[in-house]
């Protein structure tokens, strides 16, 4: 009989831990799970363009009117891009089944598309790589961050390196990517790095925009030249 | 040697496993029982790498025996959709010495482009030296029939062996279930044509099959005798969309050498076929009724008049009559290079917002414990 009060004072005295201890797991868990699935926030970069650009923006005009040597095909096996210190070896890609470009397996190895010319020929090569993994960033994570002038190398597989400078860079949403002006010859040789940028879309596990670094050939170095460049260099 | 060593460690082991759970006299359990588990890990791994070693042995004992082959151009790798322009060429090289010595050198130009885009656009060259002769070349088959596509597949076998090694003829099966579909006639021209079975040259097969053009189907064998044996399978089941054509040719030349010096038997202007190409096309004929449609851009497939139901245009059909030079294929839509994990981040604030929480929560269970557990303990000493 007298252990009941001593019960009842427990059951009294100890329920305000208790409902603290609750209060606060239960505080603490949504906190958690709230922070931890974070928020999207669209990537950093150009001004989207709504429509495929008109031709006559600089995107198809080279820098200079020089006639320059046209390389001979050769797939490229590595590109290095100084203003984002980028240095990475290519992948080559093909088509899908449905006629859309293959995209790298390696996401930090951007790829070349194989059915277009080589960077260095006459026309538009294009060079993919994913701006991020599920992980994080990419290889071409810091692409939209390039400007006008910025250099772009190419080493192909023959050791000619192909040096070109950026032109423009801009932001295409998906719906509105223009082909054309991607990998179609503009007349000169250029080189059109693709990587995704934008609002991500969650649903469909896709960014809503592309992201396109538009170069134009400026100098051919052949493997002799590199050669002797890197030797005179030691 | 060391297979049997292996195997008769093996058998020990299994021995041993399978003595595992009596213990021996004067053993310790454990040291029987760690030794018996190495046992059997030895066994099970020989018996993999003897297992695996069987399985690999049979097919290398396969290939040791059959002598490479050539292949390029063939479905999957290249596409069998609408609107393409396949060209396609391997030179093989066979050589025999007067002592044996075999060798080989093929060389290989795969060209994939929008239709009526012609070499060197999108080509790719790979040069295969080996020293077992290439007895079989397979290009081009199965592949671009969905309408308005153009293959043109070219192979040139040159043999150059001892004076005196003979030559036999050639076998011909070609140009057979071809150019149907509809088309002004002649849709086939084919030199010879025939059917035979296991022959030397197996081309042109079912294939340009869609409506359209005269003389869509164009393949010929010159050469005539082979030195070396040689089989060539290609454009077979291709091109069978409406406004396709085919244009094949398949070449041998044989030269013998003397001991200081070479003759060919085989002149060097008949050693290359030299069919004439279809006429490039900024676009793919529509597969049009009788084949008269004048060349379009990437136009839809037409209705091939006997009944083979023809594709649509190429999706990349307008490609080769655009403003700008033609530079390869153009792909349908955007890229999707990007899987979201940089435009996502969590909410540090709140992160440890809920750290500190649960922090506390935990205090506070640990406080309400002890509470309960003083309440307890007072209880029992307050009672008499």
């Amino acid at each position: 009989m007298n252990a009941t009060p001593a019960v009842g004072a427990t059951g009294h005295r100890s329920p305000k831990w208790w409902l603290l201890a609750v209060a606060l797991f239960l505080v603490g868990s949504a906190c958690l799970v709230v922070g931890l699935r974070g928020s999207q926030h669209p990537l950093a970069g150009p001004v989207v363009s709504r429509a495929a650009p008109p031709k006559s923006i600089n995107y198809t005009t080279p820098p200079s009117k020089i006639a320059l040597p046209v390389a001979v095909r050769s797939a490229p096996v590595e590109l290095r891009i100084p203003a984002i210190a980028l240095t990475s070896s290519l992948s080559t890609l093909g088509l899908n089944p449905d006629g859309t470009i293959e995209v790298p397996t390696d996401a930090q190895q951007p790829g070349w598309y194989k059915f277009g010319p080589s960077p260095g020929q006459e026309g538009s090569a294009v060079i993919l790589g994913h701006v991020d993994s599920l992980k994080g960033p990419a290889v071409f994570f810091r692409l939209q961050s390039l400007v006008a002038g910025d250099v772009v190398d190419v080493t192909l597989a023959d050791g000619v390196t192909a040096q070109f400078k950026v032109t423009s860079v801009a932001m295409y949403l998906k719906t509105a990517f223009p082909t054309q002006a991607v990998y179609a010859s503009h007349g000169f040789g250029a080189l059109q790095l693709v990587t995704c940028g934008g609002v991500f879309d969650s649903r469909t596990g896709h960014y809503l925009s592309n992201v396109v670094v538009y170069t134009s050939l400026v100098v051919l170095t052949p493997a002799s030249a590199a050669i002797a460049d890197a030797v005179s260099h030691v | 040697m060391l297979a049997a060593r292996l195997s008769r460690r093996a058998q020990t082991s299994l021995r041993c496993a399978g003595n595992c759970l009596p213990l021996p006299d004067g053993m310790d359990r454990t040291s029987v029982v760690r030794r018996c588990l190495i046992g059997a890990a030895v066994a099970t791994t020989t018996l993999a790498m003897l297992a695996l070693g069987g399985f690999a042995a049979a097919p290398a004992a396969s290939a040791a025996a059959s002598a490479p082959a050539a292949t390029q151009c063939n479905a999957p790798a290249f596409p069998t959709g609408a609107g393409f322009q396949v060209t396609c060429t391997i030179t093989v090289d066979n050589t025999v010495t007067s002592a044996g010595a075999t060798t080989s050198r093929v060389t290989g130009t795969a060209c994939l482009a929008a239709a009526g885009v012609l070499p060197p656009f999108g080509c790719t060259t790979t040069v295969t030296a080996s020293n077992q002769l290439v007895t079989s070349v397979n290009q081009c088959n199965g592949i671009a029939y969905g309408g308005g596509s153009n293959v043109m597949c070219k192979v040139a076998v040159v043999n150059t062996t001892p004076a005196g090694t003979s030559a036999p003829g050639v076998s011909v099966d070609q140009c057979i279930g071809s150019g149907t579909g509809g088309g002004t006639q002649p849709t086939v021209v084919c030199s010879p044509s025939a059917s035979t079975t296991n022959a030397t040259v197996t081309q042109c097969n079912g294939s340009g099959n869609g409506g359209g053009a005269s003389t869509r189907v164009k393949c010929t064998v010159t050469g005539g005798a082979t030195a070396l044996p040689m089989t060539i399978t290609q454009c077979d089941g291709s091109a069978n969309g409406g406004g396709s054509t085919v244009s094949c040719t398949t070449a041998f030349s044989n030269n013998y050498e003397a001991a200081s010096q070479s003759t060919t038997t085989t002149p060097a202007s008949s050693t290359v076929a030299t069919t004439p190409a279809a006429v490039p096309r900024a676009g793919p004929i529509g597969g049009g009724t009788k084949g008269v449609g004048p060349p379009r851009a990437g136009g839809p497939g037409g209705t091939g008049t006997t009944g083979r139901s023809p594709r649509g245009g190429g999706p990349t059909g307008t490609f080769g009559s655009v403003l700008a030079p033609p530079s390869g294929v153009i792909p349908v839509g955007p890229p999707q290079t990007g899987l979201g994990g940089a435009s996502h981040s969590t909410n540090d604030d709140l992160v440890i917002l809920g750290i500190l929480s649960l922090i506390g929560s935990a205090l506070a269970t640990v406080l309400a414990l002890r509470r309960r557990q003083f309440l307890l303990i007072r209880g029992r000493t307050a009672s008499p």
